[in-house]
C-alpha cells in the first residue's frame, strides 16, 4: 500500500514495490537500477543539486518532486527518505493531491521517520512526533482494528507475527491471525469494548505466526476513533518466554506439590509466628483437618492437645537455636478427638540472606510403632508376671497361698474388682471356693471363703467353663443379674468377666474368675495371660494337693504305727502281768510242793516254768520292737569296731561252744546311729549266723563298705542258707522257718533288726544260697 | 538271810504281792509287810501312822499301775508330804519302759525294780536291799 523504493548511496534504485511503480507509472523492472535523479525531478524553487547529492549529503530528505515523464502529466510526489543500514535508503512516496481535491488522508507523516512512516503509516497526525516514535519503535506490537480488519500495524507487530511486510497483514481480518482457541474470547472482548463494557486490561491470547507456529501474547485493548469511525487499538506483547518460564515454574511447583503430597508424613508449613501457611494431603488425611481449616491456624492449633501445648511451644523455642529439631514425640488430636502418636521433625527455612522465614513441620504417624512398642512392653510385662508367678509358686505347697499369689500377680496387670478361685470335685460335681477377693467400698479385700463344697449350678458360667474346659471372655454393655432358681443372685454379672478353667492332666481341677465393673476391661490378650496363669496355678494347686495328701497319708501311717506300737506295748505289758504271776506261782509250787509231786508232776511244772520264760522273751522282744521307733532321735557317731568287740564278747560262750571263727574287718568305720540299737542289730545278726550253722567250723565275717549314701555293713556266714522264696518272710515277726526244737528263738529278732535299720533310714536285705551260707546287708545312711 | 524291815507294799495285783512276800519270807527274812491294793488306802494309813496310830514303815514298795490313784500320783503325794517324804520308795513295776523309769526317779523314787528281775531271782536283790536299806542307810526314826 505504501509506495516504497530502496536506494543505495549512489542514488540508484535497487528495490521498489509495486505501489511505487504504479504511482510513477513505470514498470517495477524499469524502475530498478535507475538513478533517482532520472526518475524524479526536483522542483525549480529548490537550490539545485540532485536527489542523490542530497541523499549523500546526509540530509533527511523530505521534498516534493515531480516525476520525469514524457508521455504523462507530471505527478507531484512527496519523497521521504530514511537511512537504513549499509548505506541504504528507504524512500517512501506519497502523491500530493491536486489542489481542490479533498485530502483522503487527514494526516501526513513527517519528520525524520518519514520513510518508516511510509511503510508503517502512523494512524495519527504527523505533527505528534513523540507518539510517532513510540509507535514505530515500541517493543509492543501495535495494530488498529476496524470492523475486524487490520488497518494499521507497527513493525514490531509485523515482526512478532513473522512477516516481512505490513502488506501481508494490513487489510486482513484479525481472526486470520488468531489461534482457534483464542478467537471466541477475543471477539467477545472486542464486542464488550465496543459496547463500552469493562474488559480486562490485559489478557493472554494465542496468535498464529507465519508458517503456522503459535505465539503467546499479552494483549490489551483500547477503544479509539480511526478515520472518523470507532476502532480498536490493540497492543500485543510477546510473552513466550514468560510463558515458558511460567510453565517451567508451574511444572516445578506442581512437581514439588506432588512430592509434598505424596509424602507419607504430614507436612505443616508455618511462618515464624506459627501461623499455618500450607499443609499437605497427608496432613489432611492424618488429622482430618482440611487444608482450608488448617490454613491460617495459629498456636494453639486444634490438633495439639492442651496438655502437650507447653512442651510443643518449648520445642519451637528450641528451633531458634537449631535449624533442625528431630524426633519430638507428641500426641496429636484428630478432628474427631482420637489421639495419634506423632514424631515431629521441624526445620527452619532461611532466605538467601540467611534470615529465617518459614518453619516446616514434618509429622510422622508413629501410632503403629508406639503400638508395637506398647505391645512389646505388654508382652514383657506378661512374661514378667508369668516369671514372677512361677518363681512365687515354687515354694508354695498350700492351695490357698497359691490362689493368693495368683491374685497378687494378676492384680498387677489387670483391672480387677472381684476375683475367685474355686476348686472342682469332678466326682461329686461340687465346687469348693478356696479364695475370694471382693471390692468393698472401693477397696479390694480378701474375704473368708466357705470351705463347704457347693453343688455346681449348671446354669453358671463357671459350670460351662468347667465342662467345656474353654476359657470365656464376657463383655457386657450393661450389668444384668443372672438369677438362679428361687431368685437368689447366683452369679453377679460384671461388665467384664474372664472365666478360665484350671486344667491338669486333662482334668478340670478348678476355675478362676476375674471381674471388672469397667466396660471392655479385658481383651483376648488378657484372656491368654489369665489362661497361662491359671494353668500354672492349676499345676501348683494340684502339686500342693498331692503334697498335702502325701503329708496326710504319712501322718496317718505314722499315727497308725504309733497306735500299733502303743497297742503292742500295752498288750505285751498286760500279758506280762499274769505271766509274772504264773511264773511266780510255778516257782512257789516247785519250792513248796516239790516233794508232793511225782516225776511227771515235776516235769509238768518245769514245762510251765520254761513256757513262762519263753513267753517272757517273746513279750520282751515285742516290747523292744514297740519301742525301737521311739528313740531313734538319739543318734551319735558309733564305732562299729567297738560295737563288734562288745558283741563278740557277749556271744563268747556260743562262739566257743560252736568253735566258730569270727572275722571282723579291721578299722571298721563309725556310723551315725543309736548305740544300743546298733548293738541289738549286730548281736542279732551274729547270733543268728552262729545259730543257723551246721558246719564243723562256722565262719562269720563282718565288714563294711563306704558308699556315697553312707555305710553298707554285711554279716556273712557259711550256714544253712535261706531259700530265695523266704528272703522277705524272714523279716516278718514270729515267722519261723524251722521247728521250735530245731532252732531256738521266738522269731522276732530279724523283725526288730529290720525295724531298727529302717528307723535309721537304712535298708536290710539278704543274699543267700541254701547250704552255702547267707550274707545280710544293711545300710546306715549319713545324716 | 537275816534282816527285818517294815515294808509298806502297794500293788493292785494280789498275786504279785503274795509271790513277793513269799519270796522275801522264803529267804528267811523277818520283814514286816503292810499291804494295800490301792494308793488312797495306803496314804490314809500313813496319815494315821503319823498320828501315832500305826507304825511308820522303813521302806515303801510301790507299783506304778494302780487303779484310780496312779502309782506316780501316789509317789508325788508321798514326796510332797512333810511326814512321808523321808521314807524311801522303791518302785516295783512290770514295766521296763524308759520313760516310766525316768519319771519315777524324777518324782523322787529311791529305786526302780522290774518285777521280772525281782521275781526271777529274788536273792541278789534282797541281799542288796538288806545291805543298803537294812544296814548302811540311815533311815528316819520310827515313831
Amino acid at each position: 500500500m505504501v509506495p516504497m523504493i530502496i536506494a543505495d548511496r549512489n542514488g540508484q534504485c535497487i528495490e521498489a514495490n509495486d505501489h511505487a511503480a504504479k504511482l510513477i507509472h513505470m514498470r517495477r523492472s524499469a524502475l530498478l537500477r535507475k538513478q533517482l535523479d532520472d526518475v524524479f525531478e526536483l522542483p525549480p524553487p529548490a537550490p539545485g543539486g540532485s536527489i542523490q547529492t542530497r541523499l549523500l549529503g546526509g540530509e533527511i530528505l523530505d521534498v516534493e518532486v515531480r516525476v520525469r515523464q514524457k508521455d504523462a502529466s507530471p505527478v507531484r510526489l512527496r519523497l521521504r527518505a530514511n537511512g537504513l543500514e549499509h548505506d541504504l535508503w528507504l524512500i517512501s512516496l506519497t502523491r500530493i493531491p491536486d489542489p481542490g481535491t479533498k485530502a483522503h488522508n487527514t494526516w501526513h507523516p513527517s519528520g525524520s521517520n518519514a520513510l518508516l512512516e511510509e511503510f508503517f503509516p502512523l494512524p495519527w497526525g504527523n505533527e505528534d512526533t513523540d507518539f510517532e516514535a513510540l509507535f514505530q519503535h515500541s517493543p509492543y506490537g501495535i495494530c488498529i482494528l476496524q470492523n475486524d480488519r487490520i488497518e494499521v500495524i507497527n513493525p514490531t507487530f509485523c515482526k512478532l507475527l513473522g512477516y516481512r511486510s505490513s502488506d501481508e497483514i494490513v487489510g486482513k481480518e484479525m481472526r486470520d491471525f488468531l489461534d482457534e482457541g483464542s478467537r471466541m474470547f477475543f471477539s467477545l472482548l472486542q464486542h464488550r469494548v465496543y459496547r463500552g463494557e469493562a474488559v480486562p486490561t490485559r489478557f493472554e491470547t494465542r496468535m498464529m505466526r507465519q508458517g503456522g507456529s503459535t505465539l503467546d501474547v499479552e494483549t490489551s485493548f483500547a477503544h479509539i476513533w480511526y478515520k472518523g469511525a470507532p476502532a480498536l487499538n490493540l497492543s500485543i506483547n510477546d510473552i513466550t518466554d514468560r510463558k515458558e518460564l511460567e510453565k517451567r515454574l508451574t511444572d516445578s511447583e506442581s512437581l514439588l506439590r506432588n512430592v509434598v503430597n505424596s509424602m507419607v508424613d504430614a507436612l505443616v508449613i508455618t511462618d515464624l509466628q506459627g501461623k499455618v501457611l500450607d499443609v499437605n494431603d497427608e496432613f489432611q488425611r492424618f488429622t482430618g483437618f482440611s487444608r482450608r481449616e488448617a490454613f491460617g491456624a495459629e498456636i494453639p492449633y486444634p490438633w495439639v492437645p492442651e496438655e502437650d501445648l507447653r512442651s510443643y511451644i518449648g520445642w519451637l523455642e528450641k528451633l531458634r537455636e537449631n535449624n533442625v529439631l528431630r524426633d519430638f514425640d507428641i500426641t496429636w488430636l484428630r478432628k474427631g478427638g482420637d489421639r495419634i502418636a506423632v514424631s515431629l521433625n521441624t526445620t527452619l527455612l532461611r532466605n538467601a540472606g540467611g534470615e529465617p522465614v518459614l518453619m516446616v513441620n514434618i509429622a510422622r504417624d508413629i501410632s503403629e510403632r508406639q503400638a508395637s512398642r506398647e505391645e512389646l512392653s505388654r508382652q514383657l510385662q506378661r512374661l514378667q508376671v508369668l516369671y514372677d508367678f512361677s518363681s512365687a509358686l515354687t515354694n508354695s505347697l498350700d492351695s490357698g497361698e497359691i490362689a493368693r499369689t495368683t491374685y497378687q500377680q494378676l492384680v498387677k496387670v489387670l483391672p480387677i474388682d472381684t476375683f475367685f478361685i474355686d476348686l472342682y470335685d469332678g466326682e461329686r460335681k461340687e465346687v469348693v471356693p478356696i479364695f475370694a477377693v471382693e471390692s468393698i467400698g472401693g477397696k479390694r479385700l480378701e474375704i473368708p471363703v466357705r470351705i463347704a463344697p457347693i453343688a455346681l449350678d449348671r446354669s453358671l458360667t463357671k459350670a460351662k467353663v468347667i465342662s467345656s474346659r474353654k476359657p470365656m471372655l464376657e463383655l457386657r454393655d450393661g450389668i444384668q443379674q443372672v438369677l438362679s432358681q428361687g431368685g437368689i443372685p447366683a452369679e453377679r454379672s460384671f461388665a467384664s468377666t474372664m472365666t478360665v478353667p484350671m486344667v491338669s492332666k486333662q482334668k478340670t481341677i478348678g476355675v478362676l474368675s476375674v471381674h471388672s465393673s469397667k466396660a471392655k476391661a479385658y481383651s483376648d490378650e488378657h484372656l491368654t495371660l489369665v489362661q497361662s496363669i491359671a494353668h500354672l496355678a492349676g499345676l501348683a494347686i494340684e502339686k500342693a494337693q498331692l503334697y498335702q495328701e502325701t503329708i496326710r497319708k504319712s501322718q496317718e501311717i505314722e499315727a497308725r504305727n504309733k497306735e500299733l506300737d502303743d497297742f503292742t506295748y500295752v498288750v505285751s505289758h498286760d500279758l506280762k502281768e499274769p505271766l509274772i504271776s504264773v511264773e511266780g506261782y510255778a516257782k512257789m509250787m516247785r519250792a513248796e510242793y516239790q516233794q508232793s509231786l511225782d516225776e511227771t508232776g515235776r516235769e509238768y511244772l518245769q514245762a510251765v516254768v520254761d513256757s513262762c520264760s519263753h513267753m517272757k522273751r517273746l513279750i520282751d522282744d515285742l516290747l523292744l520292737l514297740s519301742r525301737v521307733s521311739k528313740v531313734s532321735e538319739n543318734r551319735t557317731m558309733v564305732s562299729l569296731s567297738g560295737v563288734m568287740r562288745d558283741v563278740v564278747e557277749e556271744l563268747q560262750f556260743s562262739i566257743r561252744e560252736k568253735k566258730a571263727q569270727i572275722v571282723v574287718q579291721q578299722d571298721l568305720p563309725s556310723v551315725s546311729a543309736v548305740d544300743t540299737h546298733l548293738r541289738i542289730v549286730l548281736r542279732n545278726l551274729v547270733a543268728n549266723a552262729l545259730k543257723f550253722c551246721e558246719k564243723p567250723i562256722p565262719r562269720i565275717e563282718v565288714g563294711a563298705i563306704l558308699t556315697p549314701e553312707g555305710t553298707t555293713i554285711f554279716v556273712k556266714d557259711n550256714g544253712i542258707g535261706i531259700e530265695e522264696a523266704h528272703f522277705e518272710k524272714i523279716f516278718l515277726i514270729f515267722q519261723r522257718l524251722h521247728k521250735k526244737d530245731e532252732y531256738e528263738g521266738v522269731g522276732a529278732g530279724l523283725t526288730i533288726v529290720k525295724k531298727i535299720i529302717e528307723s535309721h533310714g537304712g535298708k536290710i536285705w539278704v543274699e543267700s544260697t541254701v547250704g552255702q551260707g547267707s550274707t545280710f546287708y544293711f545300710t546306715i545312711p549319713r545324716v | 538271810m537275816e534282816g527285818s524291815l517294815r515294808i509298806l507294799l502297794i500293788d493292785d495285783n494280789h498275786d504279785h504281792a503274795k509271790i513277793l512276800q513269799w519270796a522275801f519270807k522264803k529267804t528267811g527274812r523277818k520283814d514286816e509287810f503292810t499291804y494295800f491294793d490301792d494308793g488312797s488306802s495306803a496314804l490314809q494309813y500313813l496319815k494315821s501312822a503319823n498320828n501315832g496310830a500305826n507304825v511308820r514303815p522303813d521302806l515303801i514298795f510301790l507299783d506304778l499301775n494302780l487303779p484310780r490313784l496312779d502309782g506316780r500320783e501316789v509317789l508325788r503325794l508321798l514326796k510332797s508330804e512333810e511326814d512321808t517324804k523321808a521314807i524311801p520308795v522303791i518302785i516295783v513295776s512290770s514295766s521296763e519302759r524308759e520313760e516310766d523309769v525316768r519319771k519315777a526317779y524324777e518324782l523322787g523314787a529311791s529305786s526302780y525294780l522290774s518285777k521280772s528281775t525281782l521275781l526271777n531271782d529274788v536273792n541278789p536283790v534282797l541281799q542288796t536291799i538288806q545291805a543298803y536299806w537294812g544296814s548302811a542307810a540311815k533311815l528316819p526314826n520310827r515313831k
